[in-house]
């Protein structure tokens, strides 16, 4: 009788000191050479589950197990973790915390060490795992010099050298680049291909499904849908009904009248032999096709189109915030410049997103925007509020007006409240406590914090504590605001509905405002920066006050959505500064970036269409 | 920043790294003895340069150099300056007068007052520990986590002892990662520090810092509880059989100077007992 990866009986598991059930009831077995998605929101049990199948629960988890896990026929209950491990591998969401030693060979030589190889075996799978990450020859490199996506590549190669059957991962590409995350997927597919059994939880289900076999949706604890990836009608169902966005293609596919599909392929295929037509310029506006997410994202279309920082512009010239010219920086010790000769502008009314791949420099240029790192070359100018002349580095004329929210959010959370936190910035200036508690009242309103505001901060959901987190900032009033990778590692919902308030919060309007003294060109160098302040430009009514968000990220989805403007970034090189449309549209400079194209936009770009929402996209296609 | 006093592969020179890292704990036992067993102040001070001496293998830049000059300095003083000026032995020969004694009537304020004797005792006590302490850092900078592993449980030190070891060794430079990045977030919010002075103000500034410890704290359970997980679900076991893949093997040079630091550590001991005098 074939012996099963996995089965899941009656699985419930309640934490201890919780009252609430984390898994509720959950049954299904797992077939060898298959890959099973599991998608939920966040805290919907994905992790718990993953843990309970890796057969680290119940033995390293307080709390009361009900119902049976079998793996390859042996009961985990009665079997230890450290039993299990030569059949099960586990892959964690952050590649820093699943990392148990510093060197490249040691680490993935931990696990062959614990199932007691000889060293000559430990040896021999060292070298063939060192290759096969191309990182042969760099077994005695420190794991803490490795990028995210190498450090990701050696967890999985430490898991692959113990050679499991089973490979159990939790939001592995959450930290990659679309290109790493391509590649790791390709591989999981050769080895799925190769008869391993594959679950993976993940939130970039847009990226995974296309692969899957099937899908197991986690609502609230409870197993609300078993269903194969060959039926990506139901599939979409079941995802909405859990609360979760359906992937763009199978939303495309729906708004048109096509059954869902979740790859480019597949879309097209069911969309007809259609010839493509030559790729648009600018852009239709088409109708909204209703409410809820997509009629959001609708409205941030309705804006004009950054016309590109070499673009001619109308006597009237936007606002100069900030100006880099030939900036370069280096670490002390570092033996390549991060980036070098980066010369661009930040304008008032901007949305600026900063991408490139995994180490390409971007978080090293947000903290420099504000203030942190100053520049080894080159010139970076703030202009301040007041109408003075742009100021070259000084980080007491960056900090109060720039805002960064650094990449780990809650690592910006000290404060025992909410409330605090937010009048932590307000209360350093001494604005006055009046001032302060306005301050958190309007930011707590735009954020939707109020409810919170006497919760301590680290006690709140993910999605909430990053709001806290922009909060804190936000009441600090800053022009510019810099949100290092926010997407990264967050449910989408969460990250949609904060980008969308942070976009909105930025007045276009300013684009087109002019302020004599600040042009553009003459960075306020002239004689009349002294004379007539430009107050009015930052008089606006929204909260925050902020005249230009600037955010990086791997998801070229969000920076379609929310920004107007890219800086790419790669190899240490400002490599374009475009609008997203352009950036989608170059096949050479997303090749180049290390970038790949969203499923979405690859069917826009293979079927000529200008649309950049699902609802556009779908409107052309009706046409 | 945080990578300048903790380990990376880079941190000390080839020869002073690839020391067997049994050779370098019988080095650090047998310093720990020798300080417990000599009083003079002239072999103390001879036990402190060759404690020194290795530093010379670690590669760092002039920052850490600086770091550790000024622990040493500080250890120093402080421990000689309390010494003699809390010194109550005698006979006592006071150097000079801090605060003079002062004469209240019923009672006599005795009065501060710097003794030569007691910087004698403070100064072979600050020898003592910053020998100790210089050994012990080199000894960590030079040394992967994974080999000291390997060196203490082929000491017999009991694998759960050993591993958490290695384990915070590993995690250091992340917390202080993650503290330089709490101060820089506090820092992009407007925080001016230490406004006030005087105790007040002092306070304020300790609040200021203790208030950081709580998401450090907070990522520290997290990550203690994401790296139990990996640990477990790749068959780590404290109590389980296991191999080691870094190959320990003593080399004659090697032997021959461990021979001698026990050879050192017996004699010393011998002299102690039989010539408790010296």
């Amino acid at each position: 009788m074939k012996t099963l990866p996995l089965v899941v009986e009656h699985l419930s598991f309640t934490f201890a000191g919780r009252a609430a059930p984390t898994l509720r009831d959950i049954s299904y077995s797992i077939e060898p050479g298959s890959w099973t998605v599991l998608a939920g929101r966040s805290g919907s049990g994905k992790s718990t589950l993953l843990r309970a199948m890796a057969g680290l629960i119940p033995h390293h988890s307080a709390g009361q197990m009900q119902g049976d896990v079998l793996m390859f026929g042996r009961n985990t209950r009665s079997s230890s973790p450290a039993e299990l491990a030569s059949q099960a591998g586990l892959l964690l969401q952050l590649p820093d915390d699943q990392i148990c030693t510093t060197t490249v060979g040691a680490e993935i030589a931990f696990g062959l060490e614990n199932l007691a190889l000889p060293s000559e075996e430990i040896a021999s799978r060292v070298r063939e795992s060192l290759a096969g990450l191309g990182l042969r020859g760099r077994e005695r490199q420190g794991t803490q010099q490795l990028s995210g996506g190498e450090k990701q590549r050696l967890a999985l190669a430490a898991v692959l050298a113990m050679r499991p059957r089973l490979l159990l991962l939790d939001e592995p590409l959450s930290q990659l680049d679309a290109v790493a995350a391509a590649e790791l997927l390709a591989e999981l597919a050769r080895l799925r291909d190769a008869g391993m059994a594959i679950v993976l939880a993940e939130h970039r289900l847009d990226e995974v499904l296309p692969y899957a076999d099937r899908a197991l949706v986690i609502d609230e604890g409870r197993l609300s849908a078993d269903v194969a990836a060959n039926q990506p009608a139901r599939l979409c169902e079941c995802l909405g009904a859990a609360g979760l966005a359906k992937p763009e293609l199978a939303q495309l596919a729906e708004a048109t009248g096509l059954p869902a599909v979740f790859d480019v392929d597949g879309f097209l295929r069911e969309f007809g032999d259609r010839r493509p037509r030559p790729p648009a310029v600018g852009r239709t506006s088409g109708p909204s096709l209703g409410g809820g997410k997509i009629a959001a994202t609708d409205r941030e279309t309705d804006r004009r189109p950054y016309q590109g920082a070499d673009a001619p512009r109308s006597p009237g010239a936007p606002v100069v915030i900030m100006r880099a010219e030939g900036l370069a920086f280096r670490f002390p010790r570092g033996k390549e410049a991060v980036f070098e000769n980066l010369n661009f502008q930040l304008h008032a009314g901007e949305r600026v997103a900063v991408v490139g791949a995994n180490g390409s420099g971007k978080s090293t240029l947000l903290a420099m925007l504000a203030g942190l790192l100053r520049p080894t070359e080159g010139e970076l100018a703030f202009a301040p509020d007041d109408g003075s002349s742009l100021q070259c580095f000084s980080a007491q004329c960056f900090l109060p007006q720039c805002g960064l929210m650094l990449q780990n959010p809650d690592l910006t959370l000290f404060c025992n409240t909410v409330r605090e936190e937010l009048a932590f910035g307000p209360r350093q200036a001494e604005a006055g406590e009046q001032f302060a508690a306005e301050r958190v009242a309007a930011v707590a309103t735009q954020l939707e914090l109020t409810s919170l505001l006497d919760e301590p901060p680290l006690a709140l959901s993910q999605g909430q504590r990053l709001r806290t987190a922009v909060g804190a900032l936000l009441t600090l009033e800053p022009r510019l605001l810099l949100l290092d990778e926010p997407t990264t590692g967050q449910d989408q919902p969460h990250v949609t509905r904060l980008l969308a308030a942070l976009a909105e919060s930025v007045d276009p309007a300013l684009h087109d405002k002019v302020a004599p003294a600040l042009r553009d060109g003459d960075g306020g160098r002239s004689p009349a920066a002294t004379e007539s302040p430009p107050r009015s430009v930052g008089a606006t009514a929204r909260v925050g006050a902020t005249q230009c968000l600037t955010f990086s990220t791997h998801d070229l989805r969000s920076v379609v959505r929310y920004a107007d403007r890219t800086l790419v970034l790669a190899d240490g090189r400002l490599l374009a500064d475009c609008t997203p449309e352009e950036l989608l549209d170059d096949d050479a400079l997303l090749a180049a970036a290390r970038l790949r194209r969203p499923p979405l936009f690859e069917v826009r770009r293979r079927l000529g269409l200008a649309g950049r929402t699902v609802a556009e996209m779908a409107e052309e296609l009706r046409r | 920043m945080s990578a300048s006093l903790s380990w990376t592969e880079s941190t000390a020179r080839d020869w002073l790294a690839e020391v067997d890292p049994r050779l370098k704990i019988a080095w650090v036992a047998t310093l720990s003895l020798l300080s417990v067993l000599i009083d003079s102040t002239a072999a103390l001070a001879m036990l402190f340069v060759l404690a020194a001496l290795p530093l010379a293998g670690l590669r760092l830049g002039w920052r850490a150099w600086l770091a550790i000059g000024g622990v040493v300095l500080a250890m120093a003083w402080s421990t000689l300056a309390s010494q003699a000026i809390f010194y109550t032995g005698e006979p006592r020969t006071a150097l000079f007068t801090i605060v003079p004694s002062i004469d209240f009537g019923v009672w006599r304020f005795p009065g501060v007052r710097f003794y030569l004797e007691g910087a004698q005792y403070g100064l072979v006590q600050s020898l003592r520990f910053m020998g100790l302490s210089l050994a012990g850092l080199t000894v960590c900078l030079s040394t992967s986590p994974e080999r000291l592993l390997v060196g203490l449980v082929r000491l017999r030190v009991p694998m759960g002892v050993s591993f958490m070891a290695m384990t915070a060794m590993r995690f250091l430079p992340t917390m202080l990662d993650e503290w330089a990045t709490v101060r820089r977030a506090r820092r992009l919010r407007g925080y001016r520090p230490r406004r006030r002075f005087g105790p007040a103000g002092w306070y304020q500034f300790s609040r200021d810092e203790l208030q950081l410890l709580l998401p450090i704290l907070a990522a520290a359970v997290r990550r203690a509880t994401a790296l139990a997980t990996a640990a477990s679900s790749r068959g780590f076991s404290p109590t389980a059989e296991r191999t080691f893949y870094p190959e320990l093997r003593m080399t004659l040079a090697e032997g021959l100077v461990l021979g001698l630091l026990v050879a050192a550590s017996v004699l010393v001991s011998l002299t102690k007992l039989l010539l408790p005098v010296v």
